[in-house]
């Protein structure tokens, strides 16, 4: 028992780790067709695991503090500026945990949630990159500039990875 | 018995509340200072540097194989493209040639000049070290890309980055390993605020300073350009290594457009960069040999 504990508490921050870095890695490979004048597509795998690890595991009583680790690790690693993604993450993934209870566990809702999750995510830091005036894009170019195709994106991963990561999350859980 | 819910029965509670507003208002704090950093000469702190360092050898489990994945459908997408280049390329073939020959006597007469009057080093002379880009950062506020190359391989903050082409940006922060990289379409005035030279046609040279990039039409912005000056759409821009760490004679782009600024007094040059921005695999950090500063 002891040795299948240790395991389910290392697989869960090395699954978001994964996420974590194959984020960077789609947008280094695929940058001519994420990154254009008229639209930026931003790749958010971690965000769907915390979602739905949030929903399949919710006994997972860490998982605020990893979404509060892997912000941290984003603004240290990607822009240098910390407390944007270390606020705004583990701040959402409470939130989530909190109305969990009030929700059904269909895979409609938890898909819902994380559209929500990515719209309260990608305001606020455009709201705090215009604050310090790295965005220069209006709110409304934003919602259609940004905001809409990053959740197209990321509707396609939710489509093509909810099942498998499911599953993988399920096993972590029996396991136990 | 779950654990999970029992710890989220009041969601708002007064005392989660106050811990909401301390936390918001450190993480203002920390924003500001890591603003305060990065407009600064200073290095990041060594506990950040250190993060830094074991995120970016974590993270070549992930992006060595990704940036094989990559290299492959690059290869691919070539060997389609192979026979139109082939036979553009052929055509400037000879002319590249002959230029070569004559870049290499000039270099060579140019440095027994050098020795002849005693001079060190001048603007023009620069060496340069190889990094593969890591990873980007996905929202795309910053424009920014890690490399995997840092202080160990004697990067500094403000070293000019270029592709094959010409130039791309600027490193804005330096760790032992990795640094990241600003890349000129972005809206921070200290990634693309290179010292410039406008090569006329005529033979002249004038100098301005890039002030920006626009996103709708892809293009550097050059400014301060005296209204008399004859420039021609295809004049080359490379810069002029007045300041900084900036050496003299990278490429920087070709001029698209000329524009009078707002009030008529210096014209606005609209500069094409040489370098594709969405396609970086391999880039060269630029250190000048005579320190600046």
């Amino acid at each position: 028992m002891g040795v299948t504990r240790l395991q389910r508490r290392y697989l869960l921050p090395i699954y978001l780790l994964v996420a974590f870095y194959l984020d960077g890695a789609i947008s280094h490979l695929c940058e001519q067709w994420l990154y254009t004048p008229d639209h930026t597509l931003i790749s958010r795998l971690f965000m769907l695991v915390l979602v739905v690890t949030a929903f399949v595991l919710p006994e997972e009583r860490q998982l605020t503090w990893y979404a509060a680790g892997i912000g941290l690790l984003y603004d240290l690693y990607y822009t240098g500026m910390i407390g944007m993604y270390t606020f705004a993450v583990p701040l959402i993934i409470y939130t989530v945990r909190y109305l969990k209870q009030y929700l059904p566990d269909s895979a409609f809702f938890i898909g819902l949630i994380d559209v929500l999750c990515l719209t309260l995510l990608e305001s606020t830091i455009y709201i705090m990159n215009r604050l310090i005036g790295y965005a220069t894009v209006t709110p409304v170019e934003f919602i259609s500039n940004v905001l809409a195709p990053t959740i197209a994106l990321n509707l396609v991963y939710f489509v093509f990875l909810y099942l498998p990561l499911k599953y993988l999350l399920l096993k972590l859980k029996s396991e136990r | 018995m779950d654990g999970g819910e029992e710890t989220m029965q009041k969601f708002f509670s007064n005392k989660k509340l106050i811990v909401l507003l301390i936390m918001l208002i450190v993480c203002m704090g920390f924003i500001a200072m890591s603003v305060g950093l990065r407009n600064n000469k200073k290095s990041p702190s060594f506990v950040r540097q250190f993060g830094n360092d074991v995120t970016g050898i974590t993270n070549q489990v992930i992006s060595v194989p990704a940036n094989g994945i990559g290299r492959g459908v690059d290869a691919l997408t070539d060997l389609i493209n192979t026979y139109q280049e082939n036979k553009e390329l052929k055509a400037q073939l000879d002319d590249l040639a002959q230029t070569k020959v004559q870049t290499q006597t000039l270099k060579e007469e140019n440095a027994s000049l050098k020795k002849e009057l005693g001079l060190k080093g001048t603007l023009t002379d620069y060496t340069t070290v190889n990094a593969s880009v890591l990873s980007r950062n996905p929202d795309n506020w910053q424009n920014a890309l890690v490399i995997n190359k840092g202080a160990l391989a004697g990067l500094k903050k403000d070293m000019p980055v270029m592709s094959e082409s010409g130039i791309i940006g600027r490193i804005v922060e330096v760790n032992k390993t990795n640094s990241k990289v600003e890349l000129v379409s972005s809206t921070d005035q200290s990634s693309n605020g290179f010292a410039a030279v406008v090569n006329t046609k005529d033979g002249k040279q004038v100098n301005g300073i890039m002030s920006g990039y626009n996103a709708d039409r892809k293009q550097l912005k050059l400014g301060q350009i005296k209204t008399d000056a004859a420039i021609e759409k295809g004049d080359k821009v490379i810069t002029s290594g007045l300041g900084g760490l900036t050496p003299k004679g990278l490429y920087l782009g070709k001029v698209a457009a000329v524009k009078k600024d707002d009030f008529g007094l210096a014209l606005t040059v609209y500069v094409t960069p040489a370098a594709d921005l969405n396609n970086l695999t391999v880039v060269t950090v630029i250190k000048r040999t005579i320190e600046g500063e």
